[in-house]
């Protein structure tokens, strides 16, 4: 179990994370926020790239900074920003992250074709990363970050450059982990987290916002979200999410105020206004504004 | 709270037990980084190029010069007395032995008919009663009392009072020096004879020397080595990957260490191809065993040239040696400092720049000083490898104005060397320390 307790982060004069409290198990955990709301100072924090102010980060009890080597041993991470030397081949790469993370030559190779399968690189295994487009990098990445078989993975927007058939393997790889691992991932990309997270942490102004599964979030708009003409007037208590085409006709999607489960005119909506189900990108919206 | 909260790792602290092994497999990764750069490669041969030109050119303006008088003294010996010049004389007729004649007779006084052979023992030496006589040298006649009272003249009138007291106790000792290198007869030897200097300028002397040649190459490619390895993760984004691994901010360390062996590598390539290159160019073989306090070597001093008196006895070989490790400690100096920037700065270029600025600076310092007879702050900034550089054509002698106790080269090295060591030490244990960016 991964807990955060009581840490505050201040960057250049900013406080970026403020009194957050935080546990982890088993799972797959969703950091939700807009950019700039502190999920990579929090990940960068989990990484021991950085050092809480105050407060403390604990695994199974202990404190990550003092347990140092013990801890990182344990840890996979994907930067933000994945760097990689250009010249070098996937699997040379991999070869020396795995010196880093200290498995042995035979272990390394085991598993660098373990996991280039696994991310649909095993073919390219061998041309030089200058080649490789943006999601192939992101791969490798992927591959990186799971080479020491880790117990806690943490990602930070995973999902960057990753076409939609890659973004599927990508999901499928994290159900896999799920059930053995802790797995924390960071994103602005609400679809990302739809399906996989068992719970969503959300973020605003350097505190939690909201830490539910994302079934609890969505239930909480439920019989609130209506689609509506484009010339329904957004009064007071109404809320713009977005523009859906439907059958060839542009509707808006809205946010009503008024108590679930009444009509359209009793919510003060148009007659051919009509609910439908929430979505995480709905209570997104609505948490951080446009 | 601020950056030194009680939430960072204490000393010692998350310090596993870790195999040597990974820690192997690293550092042979990282030396992989640097050795795989051709840049590294096409640097050294460049100046294994030039080293050898510079040797070719001066084995075509003295070489034959020089073979011919090695070649005599590795037949006759290198002790210049009567019986040496006569076993001169009795060589087959040529210009060269003529000089070179001359030259020793410059020394010894007076040129030994050739023809008078057979008042000789085996040792060579005169057959005359009492032994042979010993003529007087500028190393023999050398009164260091007096010329420390020079030193402390010059030193008032430049209005560098705090120095008279130690040069004038340097120069007592540099005056034992010299009566025991008379004793020993080390002024009566050979060395290269009319050509010593050049031939002592050629390896010794100066930027055009070439183990000055050589520490300034080493210098480059040191630092190009630690700079390169420890701003490869910047350059290429992949830091918070690395930093997060188990190896972690230990690899800071890691990649040192490989820097620094690169560097020092790189130093033994230098010194063993070019010096084999110029031996092999111009035949110093017959008088490496020949003492550098030699007559015919001398260092400047205010009022022309004086005696080479060193601090230890020297020949040749010897000398060749003492220059090649203090230079190794000079470069491991450089590279040090070169492998502390890296770790501080964030930027690669503001480190060379930095390290260019930390080089240049200084020398200029210290050029400015010697010119204006600012001694006491030229020794101030003495410490900085820049001094040793600029002197390394007379380390281990008395070295005038230069120095204010013996072996002063050698301390300046040392104290640089604690000076990097410590530097090192506090950017890596801050490193460790500090937010990563």
């Amino acid at each position: 179990m991964l807990t955060v307790e009581h840490v505050t982060k201040t960057l250049s004069g900013r406080t970026i994370l403020r009194d957050v409290n935080l546990t982890f198990d088993r799972g797959v955990y969703g950091l939700l926020a807009p950019n700039g709301a502190g999920k990579t100072t929090l990940i960068r924090l989990l990484a021991t790239l950085l050092f809480p102010d105050s407060g403390t980060i604990r695994l199974d009890g202990e404190d990550i900074t003092a347990m140092g080597e013990r801890y990182r041993a344990r840890l996979g991470y994907l930067p933000q920003d994945f760097g990689y030397y250009p010249g070098y081949t996937p699997r040379r790469f991999l070869r020396y992250l795995a010196a880093l993370q200290g498995l042995t030559r035979t272990r390394a190779d085991e598993r660098i074709d373990t996991l280039l399968d696994m991310v649909g690189l095993a073919d390219v295994a061998d041309r030089r990363l200058r080649t490789f487009s943006g999601g192939m990098i992101q791969r490798v990445g992927i591959a990186q970050a799971l080479i020491n078989d880790p117990d806690l993975l943490v990602l930070d927007e995973p999902t960057v450059g990753l076409d939609p058939r890659e973004r599927v393997r990508f999901r499928n790889i994290i159900h896999e982990l799920a059930s053995t691992c802790i797995v924390i991932l960071s994103t602005h990309i609400v679809s990302d987290l739809e399906t996989i997270a068992d719970r969503i942490v959300m973020l605003r102004d350097g505190t939690v916002l909201r830490d539910d599964t994302p079934a609890a979030i969505r239930a909480e708009l439920d019989g609130r979200i209506w689609q509506v003409p484009v010339s329904t007037p957004l009064d007071a208590g109404r809320t713009l999410l977005g523009e859906v085409q439907v059958g060839g006709e542009t509707r808006l999607r809205i946010h009503c105020a008024a108590r679930p489960g009444l009509a359209p005119s009793d919510a003060g909506l148009p007659p051919d206004a009509v609910p439908v189900p929430p979505s995480l990108e709905d209570a997104f919206l609505l948490a951080y504004g446009d | 709270m601020g950056r030194h909260s009680a939430c960072r790792p204490r000393r010692g602290e998350g310090r596993a037990v870790r195999p040597d092994r990974v820690m192997r497999a690293v550092f042979a990764a990282e030396l992989g980084k640097v050795l795989r750069a051709p840049a590294i490669w096409g640097f050294l041969a460049a100046c294994l190029c030039l080293n050898a030109a510079c040797s070719a050119i001066a084995a075509r303006d003295h070489g034959a010069a020089v073979d011919y008088v090695s070649h005599v003294a590795a037949e006759s010996g290198t002790s210049m007395d009567a019986g040496f010049l006569r076993r001169i004389g009795r060589l087959p007729e040529s210009p060269a032995r003529d000089d070179l004649l001359a030259q020793v007779g410059s020394v010894i006084g007076g040129v030994v008919d050739a023809t008078s052979a057979g008042n000789e023992d085996a040792s060579g030496a005169s057959a005359s009663a009492g032994g042979p006589a010993r003529p007087s040298t500028a190393m023999s006649a050398y009164d260091g009392e007096a010329v420390g009272e020079r030193y402390a003249a010059l030193l008032h009138e430049f209005r560098q009072d705090a120095l008279v007291a130690p040069m004038r106790a340097k120069y007592r000792l540099v005056g034992d020096r010299a009566a025991h290198l008379a004793r020993e007869r080390a002024d009566l030897d050979l060395y290269a004879a009319g050509l010593t200097m050049t031939v002592h300028d050629d390896l010794f002397g100066g930027v055009d020397g070439l183990l000055s040649r050589i520490v300034l190459e080493s210098w480059a490619f040191g630092a190009f080595a630690a700079l390169h390895l420890l701003g490869c993760e910047r350059r290429h984004r992949t830091a918070p990957l690395v930093d997060a691994s188990l190896v972690g901010r230990r690899l800071t360390a890691i990649k040192i260490a490989a820097a620094t062996l690169v560097a020092l590598g790189g130093f033994t390539l230098l010194t063993a191809g070019s010096l084999a290159a110029h031996l092999a160019m111009t035949d110093l073989s017959g008088i490496l065993g020949s003492s550098v306090s030699s007559a015919f070597n001398a260092i400047a001093s205010p009022w022309g040239s004086q005696p080479f008196i060193t601090w230890a006895d020297f020949t040749l070989g010897g000398y060749l040696a003492a220059q090649v490790t203090l230079s190794l400690a000079l470069v491991l100096v450089v590279a040090l400092a070169a492998c502390a920037l890296g770790v501080l700065c964030p930027d690669a270029y503001a480190a060379v720049g930095l390290l260019a600025v930390g080089g240049l600076v200084p020398y200029a310092a210290l050029t400015v000083c010697e010119d204006r007879h600012w001694w006491i702050a030229y020794q101030l900034l003495s410490a900085h490898p820049a001094y040793a550089l600029a002197n390394q054509s007379q380390w281990f002698t008395d070295m005038s104005y230069d120095a204010v106790v013996p072996w002063q080269e050698t301390w300046s090295v040392a104290v640089g060397l604690a000076v990097a060591v410590v530097a090192l030490t506090v950017a890596v244990r801050r490193r460790g320390r500090i937010d990563l960016p």
